[in-house]
């Protein structure tokens, strides 16, 4: 046991640099892929793996600490500070691409169509051109994908949307049973949420599938196909990561971890879960419902 | 309207996950005043998805845009 005023220094790790290698391999193998190497793909997969055996080894050493007494008051505020800055980063980071939506459909668009002061942009640039949002008629149309429908808000939207705020109540009440030392509804009310996590992530799946293969609404298709994929995607990339961060807190509920007193690592992905529900609810009502 | 409820109901969903944050940051491990800043924030967002729901059934707003 680590006395109060001793701040604990771990030996020196290999995760950091097996981190790394796992990343250059993603990195590497993506952008190959996309030069049409057909090891990429495959190079790509393998940095996912390695990737995946980081964050369980090096999660893993963490735990083992922090279950070993090894951390103190000092190191707990350290883990906060860190989360903060954490949050910081993904504030900023859905910021700018909300932004980046957000200025396109209300500035860039109608300036394009001459709106403010800047009607011999829209003369001189492309006089036919008018503006609206989603932007599905483009000035030049051959140089895009131009999609045959939007994806409906009532309907996977909507479901994803309840499934979401469904799993953020389910760990609310886990969260709960937490606090009164329930352990029995702990798990149930953790499976519940990555059950709910993972079917969401299903419906995602199907929803692009359905948007690049039957409405040709792509990456490709303007302003709006990359916004529009660049947010949702991104939130499911967040998604994933709450999920596997879940299933790490659910197995170690199992194995007994936590007390009402001492669960920073739970009260962590329970409030970063929350984020990412209510990331989702600016999308569902800006993105889906265009309100 | 529609929109200054919608975004109310944001900026309260906003603010109690905020509060939520300076709880978890503030507060020792354990914090009530957390959970239940994060139960106010999902009661808030189950309430907002039904407004939209309950003024596109009052046909207030309509979903997506020129395509229908």
């Amino acid at each position: 046991m680590q006395s109060n005023d001793q701040y604990y220094v771990p030996e020196g790790s290999y995760w950091p640099i097996v981190g790394s290698i796992g990343m250059a391999f993603m990195l590497g193998g993506f952008a190959s892929s996309l030069h049409g190497s057909g090891l990429g793909a495959g190079l790509a997969v393998l940095g996912v793996v390695i990737t995946i055996f980081m964050v369980f080894g090096w999660m893993g050493q963490v735990v083992s600490e922090s279950e070993g007494g090894y951390y103190n008051q000092q190191v707990g505020k350290s883990f906060r500070i860190g989360m903060a800055w954490f949050i910081f980063s993904e504030v900023m980071f859905f910021a700018a691409f909300f932004g980046a939506m957000f200025y396109a459909r209300e500035f860039s668009i109608p300036w394009l169509a001459g709106e403010g002061n800047n009607f011999w942009t829209g003369k001189l640039l492309w006089p036919e051109f008018s503006a609206s949002w989603p932007l599905i008629e483009m000035p030049n149309p051959e140089k895009f994908a131009i999609p045959t429908a939007l994806v409906h808000a009532w309907g996977i939207p909507a479901i994803n949307t309840m499934l979401l705020l469904a799993s953020g109540a389910t760990l609310t009440w886990a969260h709960w049973a937490l606090l009164n030392e329930k352990r029995d509804q702990l798990i149930y009310g953790l499976i519940a949420t990555i059950t709910l996590a993972v079917v969401f992530l299903g419906f995602q799946a199907y929803e692009y599938a359905e948007a690049y293969g039957h409405l040709n609404l792509k990456l490709t298709s303007g302003v709006y196909g990359s916004t529009f994929f660049l947010l949702t995607g991104f939130h499911g990339f967040h998604v994933t990561l709450g999920t596997i961060m879940l299933i790490c807190i659910l197995m170690r509920v199992i194995r007994g971890h936590f007390t009402p007193e001492n669960h920073f690592g739970f009260e962590a992905v329970a409030w970063y879960w929350h984020f990412v529900d209510v990331v989702w609810l600016g999308l569902f009502i800006y993105v889906y419902w265009l309100v | 309207m529609i929109k200054i409820i919608v975004l109310c109901f944001f900026f309260f969903i906003l603010y109690s996950l905020g509060s939520a944050l300076y709880y978890m940051m503030t507060d020792k491990a354990g914090s009530q005043r957390m959970m239940k800043a994060l139960a106010m924030r999902i009661a808030a967002s189950i309430a907002l998805f039904a407004f939209v729901l309950f003024s596109f059934w009052m046909g207030w707003v309509q979903p997506d845009g020129v395509l229908g």
